[in-house]
């Protein structure tokens, strides 16, 4: 059995196959080709996933974790000594991720090839999992209402707050979260940096902020963020306006330059693109060879047009 | 930030310690790093990772450093929540033992677990020292062939002194234990009390066969080695020893959920007329050698646990002044040496540590013209 994603999806795959009841090798490739998952299938139960649920994820996730170390003078704390309780559920808690990014796939294609398969050391019901998915996806939309797309930053409380709190136990997940708040970092960026589940972080970060160790700010305005928004959305007089009240203040930043060069083309302005592009180029000279290309564009259209009025 | 989370963390345990520390040296609070590695592994229940944490940071590194699981899977209570004898071995382990000997009475009404409840009743019975009725309590225990009872058997008489009568019952029931490593450890233990060296060695090695993991067989042993003038083995199988546990608890009583179960430990308090002598005495003894074949980060952890529960111990006081001044930290092995000289100004040792301050001294008061 096989076929494109785009026409039957993966979730169908699975419950095809749960209710079957059959055993084998199901490979799917997804956006990228060169990133085929296998997962292996026993009387219709994904039994194992790999590589992202296989022996050698699990001990890259257990380093990166700092629960185990690859240190050769310290084999006692090697990822093979973890008990096999904590790293089968660190192994189901990353079939689960890899298979709720790879259940959204509409690109790719499948291939199922019956074989016995005896066992494995996941044993996931289609069903259930698309439970898990789907919670996941709510904690994930109502986090997400509650912190501002998870764009709030977390910063370490006052320390007198910090001492004075009640009685404190910390996580490895919390004392992780805190290693990489600094003030600056986005619940979205500490998630990307510690690759977790945002939900998950963001629930860490409130019960931080609960127990008076963390304390929440908003971010501050990105105009370049909303003007791009406003582009996107082909309101290019809006993102004109954003764009150059703030270029008239923060004449340095480059990516707010370069962006007014684009609001202005969308707007048929190329002269006032060229001359956007032109500050783009000053203000970030790395990126003056990118400015100088846009702007040469810039001048063919405006000279294609010239001719045409002509 | 991290002297408030200190603060707030305030008396807590070993794995929590242990990633204050990894917090800290991420933050580079080294200080406050290193002292949480030493209060992590002053605990008894202190992981190896907080081992490895200490050695790391007392040798001035602060990457490397790994977390401590603070909910690590838990070992099966066969004899499950709500049972009286689980919850008579929790309150004795927690000390309660008034509560522990109702619940011990309850539990010995059920046929499964009654020789593990007498057992435990007569550990507390030995604790209080109510003799008889421990004595009374370990003969049911030995008549049901209850392993854990006989090793608890041998191991009070060889408290009372009696060392005959406890070699005598082991040599009995070693051979026919399914897991004899305990009863192993025990003989060795008893041979090292009755002077006899060599064959406590072979006990213990007989005890490391058969359970590698019994941390205090590798104490014992490296013990053992060090009297028979053996350092080399002493020293690995202290290594090894601190690899497996940072605690030596040569005598434990062992208390079961369930027969033929893993038992659970409950450290023997030691006594001022303990025969066995004091783990302190030991592990000071262990400090040195490691001192002398200057595997610093390891003497210098040993000397922290005798510390950490006499902290005027003028000897490992004394040593760890060494071992600080040997990793060029003069400022903090002066502070040692003074209050060596403080409490034992008229011993060899205050008289030493004298000598030894005024030398560091000099030495910070070069590092700091230098910096």
């Amino acid at each position: 059995m096989h076929g494109p994603l785009n026409e039957i999806g993966l979730v169908e795959v699975l419950q095809l196959l749960e209710r079957g009841s059959r055993s084998g090798v199901l490979r799917v490739v997804g956006p990228d080709p060169a990133a085929m998952r296998t997962l292996h299938l026993s009387h219709g139960r994904v039994v194992a996933l790999e590589p992202d649920a296989g022996d050698l994820a699990i001990d890259a996730a257990l380093e990166s974790r700092h629960l185990a170390t690859t240190d050769p003078s310290a084999p006692e704390l090697g990822a093979s000594q973890v008990p096999d309780s904590i790293r089968e559920a660190l192994r189901g808690r990353l079939a689960v991720r890899a298979l709720d990014a790879m259940l959204h796939w509409s690109r790719g294609r499948f291939d199922f090839e019956e074989q016995p398969v005896h066992g494995g050391p996941l044993d996931l019901a289609t069903d259930s999992l698309v439970l898990q998915v789907v919670d996941a996806e709510s904690r994930r939309v109502e986090l997400a209402a509650e912190f501002d797309g998870f764009q709030l930053l977390p910063s370490f409380g006052p320390a007198d707050a910090i001492a004075s709190g009640g009685p404190l136990s910390l996580s490895t997940t919390d004392w992780r979260v805190l290693d990489v708040v600094n003030g600056s970092r986005s619940i979205a960026a500490i998630a990307a940096a510690l690759a977790e589940p945002i939900e998950d972080v963001a629930e860490r970060v409130r019960a931080l902020v609960a127990a008076a160790i963390l304390e929440l700010r908003a971010a501050p305005r990105n105009v370049t963020l909303e003007a791009r928004s406003a582009i996107e959305a082909g309101r290019y007089e809006q993102a004109v306006e954003l764009l150059s009240s703030w270029v008239s203040v923060a004449p340095s930043d480059g990516e707010a330059w370069h962006a007014l060069g684009l609001a202005e083309v969308g707007a048929g302005r190329f002269d006032r693109a060229i001359e956007a592009w032109e500050a783009w180029g000053a203000a970030a000279p790395a990126r003056a060879g990118d400015a100088t290309a846009l702007q040469q564009a810039a001048r063919t259209m405006l000279e294609a047009l010239r001719e045409r009025r002509e | 930030m991290v002297a408030a989370l200190v603060r707030r963390l305030g008396a807590t345990d070993a794995a929590t310690f242990t990633n204050l520390a990894w917090f800290a040296a991420r933050r580079g609070a080294h200080a406050a790093a290193l002292d949480a590695a030493r209060r992590a592994v002053a605990m008894p229940d202190a992981p190896p990772v907080a081992w490895r944490t200490l050695e790391r940071l007392a040798g001035g590194r602060s990457d490397g450093l790994l977390l401590a699981r603070t909910h690590g899977p838990h070992r099966a209570a066969a004899a499950g929540a709500g049972h009286p004898l689980a919850a008579a071995v929790t309150a004795h382990r927690q000390g309660s033992l008034a509560v522990a000997e109702a619940c011990y009475r309850a539990a010995v009404a059920d046929p499964r677990t009654a020789p593990a409840a007498w057992n435990g009743l007569a550990v507390l019975h030995e604790q209080r020292g109510e003799q008889t009725a421990a004595d009374d309590a370990w003969q049911r225990c030995v008549t049901a062939s209850d392993l854990a009872g006989i090793h608890n058997r041998a191991l009070s008489w060889l408290r009372r002194g009696d060392s005959a009568r406890a070699r005598s019952l082991l040599a009995a029931w070693i051979g026919r234990a399914a897991q004899p490593a305990p009863l192993l450890h025990l003989a060795g233990l008893a041979a090292l009390q009755d002077e006899d060296a060599a064959i406590a060695v072979a006990f213990l090695q007989a005890a490391i066969t058969a359970d590698p993991d019994l941390a205090r067989a590798h104490f014992t042993l490296g013990i053992a080695s060090e009297r028979l003038g053996d350092h080399g083995r002493a020293l690995t199988a202290t290594r090894h020893a601190l690899l497996l546990s940072p605690w030596y608890q040569p005598q434990v009583w062992l208390l079961e959920l369930e027969r033929d179960a893993s038992p659970i430990e409950l450290p023997v308090e030691p006594s001022a007329m303990d025969s066995l002598g004091s783990t302190d005495d030991v592990l000071l003894t262990l400090g040195r050698s490691l001192l002398e074949m200057s595997h610093l980060g390891e003497a210098m952890a040993v000397f922290d646990q005798v510390l950490s529960r006499e902290p005027s111990q003028t000897a490992a006081l004394f040593h760890r002044g060494v071992v600080l001044a040997k990793l060029r930290r003069y400022g903090e092995a002066l502070e040692d040496w003074e209050t060596v000289g403080r409490v034992d100004p008229d011993g060899p040792l205050g008289a030493m540590s004298r000598r030894h301050a005024q030398s560091a001294r000099q030495l910070a008061s070069l590092f700091a013209a230098g910096a």
